[in-house]
């Protein structure tokens, strides 16, 4: 079944999402941005950012805020209200409808939106590589029946089946999870980038039904903008006499430095507006350098934030709700990231508002889910368990070598190669392990067994793989596979995610609260291991070199082994990180002397080679120089 | 052997209706199996895709951020005639040139939704014709990386008439 895709059609700008493996996604625009300008030129049928890129050039035929005419008749008073500052030609249409002209002919506002409409569904079916034949469209919780008609008849003019049209702040709820929580009544606080909506919404039986909706049409993002505009011009015309709003390039960079300081106040308390050459004066640049901080910003725009509150208010006196009675906050629109708005809401209700999904996208994301219900990607989907803790096997010292880490989507199966920690060790004990601890005693024994018949080598040298698959019902089968002789031996486990909730938690937390000491003691086995290597193949070269080394060197070989073997079992670190530093140094020292040796005996075959023809004459052995095709060595 | 005759058909459809079942189940568990697959290398397909996209978009973010520093060198230029300065401007246009970023032409040219914006109308000869750049337009690698923002020429007929 092809998937149904969640619309956000905005006033100001559109986004879409859809459901995919159980989860929302965003779907980018052709132009690679999650969100695009609802803004259409109809004769040219260009949308988006290409149309608005046209905006000032054509303001009578590029056509925006076309979400305010859907499904109003010309009469009507907010129609008559928008007439006056929309640029565009807006007439009475059939049956008294408003319609936008442009170039002589009318397109009624579903005609327009159906343009927004099919360029999403167009944008869409690039990214999905799928045909999309049918959506799920948000409207404003105020929408009457004829604009919500309106809304579907310009989704199915874009070709797109309209299986539902949802309420926003409905919407918003349903990307927070909010239907399967036992709450009453949900506030939904909007403020996007021209409109400022509020609506309480009650939940009975997984069904929302709006109490009450209030708003401003004209309380917006761009308010916001215009005020850091209007004060940083305020402060360059005072200090200057320059009003950089007469000249476009120099508005055009004010307005972007605005943009800027408003999203980097945010997160910083203090940003930097560094106009360099904004403007020229008697032949000489000018440039604009000033700061603002957050209050500064703040107490610009109080007047703004505190408007937003006239509506919430009478929303809440319409629901008949005290903020006692709201349950949950969530906020929508990319305005609401300023810590003012949202310490303002919080002080408001009295409790913190959900945030986490993004506030421009948040409304798509749920109709997208709204979309995954009908289209039964939601209830149909395959739940793919995850392993709630580590499972690995324990190895050298008693640490734990995971295998399969935790949060693994489940089936999985993963392998490694370990081999021996002994000389002629004939088998190897499989001791499976479950937990976050780095050391094996810290953690949940699942089961061990042991894998015998390995041909007698030094240590290091076999090879023994052991894989870890766990099915998707979490039935782990553990096997260890010697790669020389093929012998096999495995375990199954079938109680390995069969921890509680309680028992899962405890484990995390434990491995949390001992992070640092669990580190250490690992640390300390690591040094311990680290240090018998050295002592093997100290050992190892002892035997090996026999006479060639001084016998005083060797002497000193054994005895720093010994040394390092009685300390090492200690638990002090420094101490045998000491003794393995020694010993390693006179390990070098062996090497060192067994080199020149081989040097010196090197030069000597050579210079024995030389005196062989007969030649008594003393020649220095270093000028010698081989000859092309003669035998040195 | 009578009571043999009546259930042995019995036992015969059971076994065929099970083999029926089976043979559902394995074309339903099969039909999954081979969606999961393709979901899968859909789904392995666009995340390659979508990590070149990511890399491209880091890329175009991190040279944007460098776009205004470029802007205040070449406004810098138009007042200072230091040699210093002009080797600054050389070598980041050598930098940006080796990234694949290039300098839209504008001035005098067709307006271009696709590759500019238009800030400004002022009365020209012809129409859609760009009179001047205030915001100096990049491509990289031949995609869009920031559009040009210009004053566009509206013929002087069609202004009156428009007025």
């Amino acid at each position: 079944m092809a998937k149904i895709i969640g619309i956000d059609l905005g006033t100001t700008n559109s986004c879409m999402a859809v459901m995919e493996g159980g989860k929302p996604k965003v779907i980018p625009n052709v132009e690679g941005k999650n969100t695009t300008p609802s803004v259409v030129d109809p004769t040219k049928r260009t949308v988006g950012d290409i149309a608005k890129r046209q905006l000032v050039m054509n303001p009578q035929k590029v056509i925006f805020s076309v979400k305010r005419l859907m499904g109003k008749r010309f009469k009507d008073e907010s129609v008559q209200r928008d007439i006056k500052w929309l640029p565009y030609t807006i007439k009475e249409g059939r049956d008294g409808m408003a319609v936008v002209e442009v170039d002589g002919k009318t397109f009624t506002p579903q005609e327009v939106s159906a343009m927004v409409l099919q360029k999403l569904k167009k944008d869409a079916e690039a990214y999905l590589g799928d045909t999309v034949d049918s959506a799920v469209i948000t409207v404003p919780a105020y929408f009457d029946d004829a604009q919500r008609q309106a809304t579907k008849q310009a989704g199915e003019i874009a070709g797109l089946k309209v299986e539902r049209i949802i309420n926003e702040p409905t919407a918003a709820s349903l990307a927070y999870g909010l239907d399967k929580k036992n709450s009453h009544h949900i506030v939904v606080y909007d403020l996007g980038g021209g409109t400022f909506d509020v609506t309480v919404l009650e939940l009975g039986d997984g069904v929302f039904q709006v109490k009450a909706t209030n708003g401003d049409t004209h309380l917006g993002g761009d308010d916001f903008d215009q005020v850091i505009i209007g004060h940083l011009a305020k402060k360059f015309q005072d200090e200057n006499g320059i009003d950089l709003r007469k000249d476009p390039q120099a508005l055009q960079r004010l307005r972007d430095a605005a943009e800027k300081a408003k999203i980097e106040l945010s997160s910083t308390t203090e940003t930097e507006i560094n106009l360099p050459f904004i403007t020229v004066k008697d032949n000489q640049p000018i440039h604009f350098v000033t700061k603002m901080t957050r209050a500064q910003f703040e107490s610009l725009v109080d007047d703004l934030v505190q408007k937003t509150f006239a509506p919430v208010k009478a929303c809440m006196k319409d629901a008949g709700v005290s903020t006692k009675e709201i349950h949950e906050i969530v906020l929508v629109g990319g305005m609401t990231r300023m810590p003012k708005i949202i310490a303002e809401v919080k002080k408001y209700f009295g409790k913190e508002p959900h945030r986490g999904v993004n506030p421009d996208e948040v409304v798509a994301i749920g109709a997208s889910i709204q979309g995954g219900v009908i289209g039964g990607e939601v209830s149909d989907v395959v739940l793919l368990d995850v392993t709630p803790l580590t499972l690995g096997v324990e190895t050298l010292g008693g640490v734990t070598t995971p295998l399969i880490q935790r949060n693994t989507t489940i089936p999985s199966s993963k392998s490694e190669v370990f081999s021996t920690a002994a000389d002629n060790q004939t088998s190897v004990e499989i001791h499976i392990l479950q937990g976050e601890r780095p050391l094996a005693k810290d953690n949940k024994a699942l089961g061990r067994f042991i894998l015998e018949g390995i041909p007698p080598a030094p240590r290091g040298i076999p090879q023994v793989e052991v894989k870890f698959d766990i099915d998707a019902n979490g039935i782990l089968t553990v096997t260890a596979h010697d790669k020389a002789t093929g012998k096999e031996q495995s375990i199954k486990i079938t109680g390995s995610t069969g921890l509680s909730d309680e028992e899962i938690e405890k484990m995390k937390q434990q491995a949390t609260e001992h992070e640092e000491e669990d580190k250490q003691a690992k640390e300390l086995i690591e040094t311990r291991n680290q240090a018998e290597a050295l002592a093997y193949t100290a050992e190892k070269t002892l035997k090996d070199v026999k006479e060639k080394a001084p016998k005083e060197l060797q002497e000193d070989i054994q005895k720093k082994i010994d040394e390092l073997r009685e300390i090492k079992d200690k638990d002090d670190k420094e101490a045998i990180t000491t003794a393995t530093t020694a010993l390693s140094e006179a390990l070098r020292k062996i090497g060192q002397e067994m080199y020149s040796k081989n040097e010196e005996s090197d030069k000597k075959a050579e210079t024995d080679d030389k005196k062989e023809p007969g030649n008594n004459a003393k020649k220095d052995v270093k000028d010698q120089e081989p000859e092309e095709g003669e035998v040195v060595n | 052997m009578q009571q043999n005759k009546k259930t042995a058909p019995v036992k015969k459809d059971k076994v065929h209706e099970q083999i029926q079942q089976l043979r559902t189940d394995l074309a339903v568990c099969n039909d999954k199996y081979l969606r999961a697959l393709a979901d899968y290398r859909n789904l392995d397909n666009r995340l390659t895709q979508e990590k070149m996209r990511a890399l491209l978009d880091i890329q175009k973010r991190t040279i944007t951020t460098f776009l205004s520093l470029k802007d205040d060198i070449d406004n810098a230029s138009l007042f200072e005639e230091n040699e210093g300065l002009k080797l600054v401007k050389k070598k980041f246009e050598d930098i940006f040139r080796t990234f694949g970023v290039e300098k839209m032409e504008t001035d005098g040219m067709e307006f271009s939704a696709d590759t500019m914006e238009c800030i400004q109308t002022e009365p020209g000869e012809k129409n859609n014709i760009v009179l001047q750049t205030h915001e100096q337009g990049y491509m990289l690698n031949g995609e869009l990386l920031r559009v040009a923002k210009v004053t566009v020429s509206v013929a002087t007929e069609t202004k009156n008439n428009t007025n």
